[in-house]
């Protein structure tokens, strides 16, 4: 048997070995994910109640959409929230990694406490926060008024609720600090020595070789903190249910709210196609950005 | 081939980007269901703390069980419940499936149960894949859109032949939710009035006398001012709760004084009108001028702990169905009254719920045989239904459930006075109208908006909602 013929066997065994492996998951995305999708798609095209069969309706749906002032209301609220959500959650799970990433005694009791609020069910959370949110008798309320001053109404104002929903989101935010403490722990030691040999202070060091060094880092974070943000509701249909007076109706409220309330399938789907154009333009915006500040050590 | 990192985070952003559509781990995480009270049933011998399989077995052998002229099936079939109820009453309604079928061996039961919150989805599904079950719960709110979407089977040729099913003994003027063009297709399971209830101490310190039978709305709101007291922790509210977008709003609050949310056939808004408006600004000054019933924001956190229910609120405004929970507290002692009078008289809604009978099923005669006896006088005091639709079962639930007699004969007067579905909204848009006037009237009350906005807003938006409600 010649040299070629035992790699071009191996090559097919290894072939089948991965088609083997590969298969569970394609057939379940297949079956559950991009079978929804597509139908999804038709769905936008169509009425159904469940009840009657679909009755196509052609554009109907994607124009009843463009003039549905909750909808953009919706749009409006769910861009506030993520903008929110990413900023305040990467900028402060970056600096309590990098805190969790010092060579400190219980270094490995602080990372576990940092991550319990991840596993913590998200209805706990959610009345958790609206305990520590509450105006009155609210955690942190009672802190401002310590220091003389007055908190907002945090989720009963219609202008603090999605400020308030922000908060929270920080809360449950340890995987974002378990990829940053990798990433950390990734810059080489020399870096760190060579800008040292040059003079450099530690906010030199932390600015111009941990900041790039880091940045496909926060990048990613940041890319996959919006992509969840733009499709967060669960946690706020239970804390405020889209309210006060609409202000904190978020996209996937809103689309919940049609599909699983109304029962009004076809605009439901037009809402969730809304809401996938949302993400990709959102996206691409940022990859587009993402030229003039992330740093890459191999191009 | 090698990936740089570029690469790599462009692939695992791609990949984040492609579950755009479905829900991240978190919202999984937060979305799994609560197992509250989960158990195990024995089917042989279903028994519990609440429930003992002995007082029920004594209970079913004292009651006389109705008959039907619709024949038991020959052969054995199988019937599917489709019920939302708790893990307590679940063991009750074991118990009566064990008798029923030992009065039935050709008929199985098959019980399915999901939370209050989830049926509907569930049930909507299943019958978009056509399993709905034989035997389902319904909530007042959601019949007639079932009906329309010809979903439901009507009842009235059963009931014909079930003599002994006593329709009089089931107030008449609380069906509505149930009929469409002289047929019936539910048969309620409960049905209650609202009432007002008061917390005697805080009367008695107050120096105050009970709210009774004399009582005008007037009345109400002076003495919910005087009622109100302290701040924070130990606020006391006069009355709670204030009246918003809700099925039963003309019925309870608007209806005493000439008012109405939407117009009998609900297909016009009339919450605007003067009659209607004057009753929302009273309230709407109680909340904001006033502070004697609990602002959004004191309703956030008390709302897992209901200000009456905690002793924070002297009034309570509520279906007669909160007794049971109410005569089980010792925190405080209560009482209740017909809801007061207005210049046009005294309204209250009856409400409740109905088992229908799915028109997909195929076993119909034996479905029936189940709710002539789960409906039946026995099967209401079987279960010890607190607010039993049968009139004649509120007193031997009453007492079986520590119910003080007064106020179970205080129901049945209402019931058989006034009560009835006149002002509830029922038609297939209910839950759309109240969503879509709600947050307007969240910015009155939270004083971003005047009355006369929100109510003219109300009326804007909530109009050609309203199509929806046309039923060919």
């Amino acid at each position: 048997m010649t040299a070629v013929s035992v790699r071009s066997t191996l090559a097919r065994r290894e072939a089948r070995r991965f088609h083997l492996f590969v298969s569970p998951w394609l057939v379940g995305f297949v079956l559950f994910s991009a079978g929804p999708i597509l139908a999804a798609v038709v769905l936008s095209f169509m009425e159904w109640n469940l009840l009657q069969s679909p009755r196509w309706v052609g554009l109907a749906n994607y124009v009843r959409m463009v003039n549905d002032p909750e909808f953009w209301e919706s749009i409006e609220n769910t861009v506030q929230y993520g903008l929110g959500a990413v900023v305040l959650g990467v900028s402060f799970t970056f600096l309590l990694a990098l805190l969790l990433n010092q060579p400190l005694r219980f270094q490995g009791l602080f990372r576990t406490v940092m991550y319990l609020p991840s596993v913590v069910s998200g209805l706990a959370t959610a009345l958790l926060w609206i305990n520590i949110l509450h105006p009155d008798y609210g955690l942190i309320n009672k802190l401002l008024a310590s220091v003389g001053i007055q908190g907002p109404g945090w989720l009963a104002s219609q202008e603090w609720a999605i400020p308030g929903l922000v908060l929270m989101s920080v809360w449950g935010a340890g995987n974002t600090i378990v990829i940053y403490l990798a990433g950390l722990q990734g810059i080489p030691k020399t870096l760190y020595e060579a800008a040292e040999i040059d003079g450099a202070g530690w906010w030199r060091r932390f600015w111009s070789v941990t900041v790039p060094m880091m940045s496909p880092v926060i990048f990613f974070n940041v890319v996959t903190g919006f992509i969840a943000a733009l499709q967060s509701y669960v946690l706020i249909l239970v804390m405020t249910e889209g309210g006060p007076g609409n202000a904190t109706m978020v996209l996937g409220l809103y689309i919940y709210r049609h599909a699983f309330v109304y029962f009004d399938m076809g605009y439901a789907a037009t809402l969730s196609w809304a809401m996938f154009v949302l993400v990709i333009v959102v996206t691409a915006i940022q990859f587009s950005l993402a030229k003039r500040w992330v740093h890459y050590e191999f191009k | 081939m090698e990936m740089n990192r570029r690469q790599m985070l462009a692939l695992a952003v791609a990949a984040a980007a492609l579950s755009a559509c479905g829900d991240s781990r978190q919202q999984k995480q937060a979305a799994a269901p609560v197992k509250s009270g989960a158990q195990v049933i024995d089917p042989n011998r279903p028994s519990s703390d609440d429930w003992p399989f002995e007082e029920a077995e004594q209970l079913n052998n004292s009651l006389t069980w109705p008959k039907t002229n619709v024949p038991d099936p020959a052969s054995k079939v199988v019937i599917t419940l489709g019920f939302t109820t708790d893990a307590v009453t679940e063991v009750r309604n074991a118990q009566f499936d064990f008798f029923f079928k030992k009065r039935h061996p050709n008929i199985e039961i098959k019980r399915e149960s999901a939370p209050f919150d989830q049926f509907l989805t569930k049930y909507m599904a299943q019958a978009a894949g056509g399993s709905l079950p034989d035997v389902l719960y319904n909530h007042y709110s959601w019949t007639q859109n079932l009906i329309a979407n010809k979903v439901l089977h009507p009842l009235d040729e059963f009931i014909a032949k079930t003599p002994e099913f006593d329709m009089d003994d089931i107030p008449q003027r609380g069906l509505g939710y149930f009929q469409r063009d002289g047929a019936l297709y539910g048969l309620p399971t409960d049905m209650a009035p609202k009432l007002l209830f008061y917390n005697k101490d805080l009367f008695d310190k107050a120096g105050l006398d009970y709210p009774d039978e004399s009582w005008t709305w007037d009345k109400l709101f002076e003495t919910a001012k005087k009622m109100t007291s302290g701040s924070g922790v130990e606020k006391i509210y006069g009355v709670s709760p204030m009246p918003k977008p809700a099925p039963d709003l003309s019925s309870v609050f608007l209806m005493p004084f000439g008012g109405r949310f939407l117009d009998v056939a609900e297909s016009k808004v009339m919450i605007a009108e003067p009659n209607a408006r004057d009753v929302m600004a009273r309230w709407l000054d109680l909340l904001l001028k006033d502070k004697a019933t609990p602002s959004l924001a004191e309703l956030q956190l008390l709302e897992k702990v209901d200000p009456f229910k905690s002793g924070h609120a002297a009034l309570f405004i509520n279906g007669a169905w909160v007794m049971l929970e109410l005569s089980k507290q010792k925190a405080f002692k209560w009482g209740s009254t017909q809801l007061p009078k207005g210049p046009e008289g005294r309204t209250s809604p009856a409400v409740g719920s109905a088992l229908v009978m799915a028109a997909s099923s195929q076993n119909k005669d034996a479905a029936w045989i189940y709710m002539n006896e789960f409906l039946s006088a026995s099967g209401y005091k079987f279960r010890r239904i607190a607010a039993p639709a049968r009139q004649s079962a509120w007193e031997d639930n009453a007492k079986a459930l520590g119910i003080p007699v007064e106020e179970a004969d205080l129901v049945k007067k209402i019931m058989a006075e006034y009560a009835s579905d006149d002002g509830v909204l029922r038609l297939p848009a209910n839950k759309k109208v109240v969503d879509t006037a709600l947050p307007i009237w969240e910015r009155a009350q939270l004083g971003k908006i005047s009355v006369d906005d929100a109510l003219k807003e109300m009326v804007d938006k909530v109009t050609p909602v309203l199509s929806e409600n046309k039923i060919a």
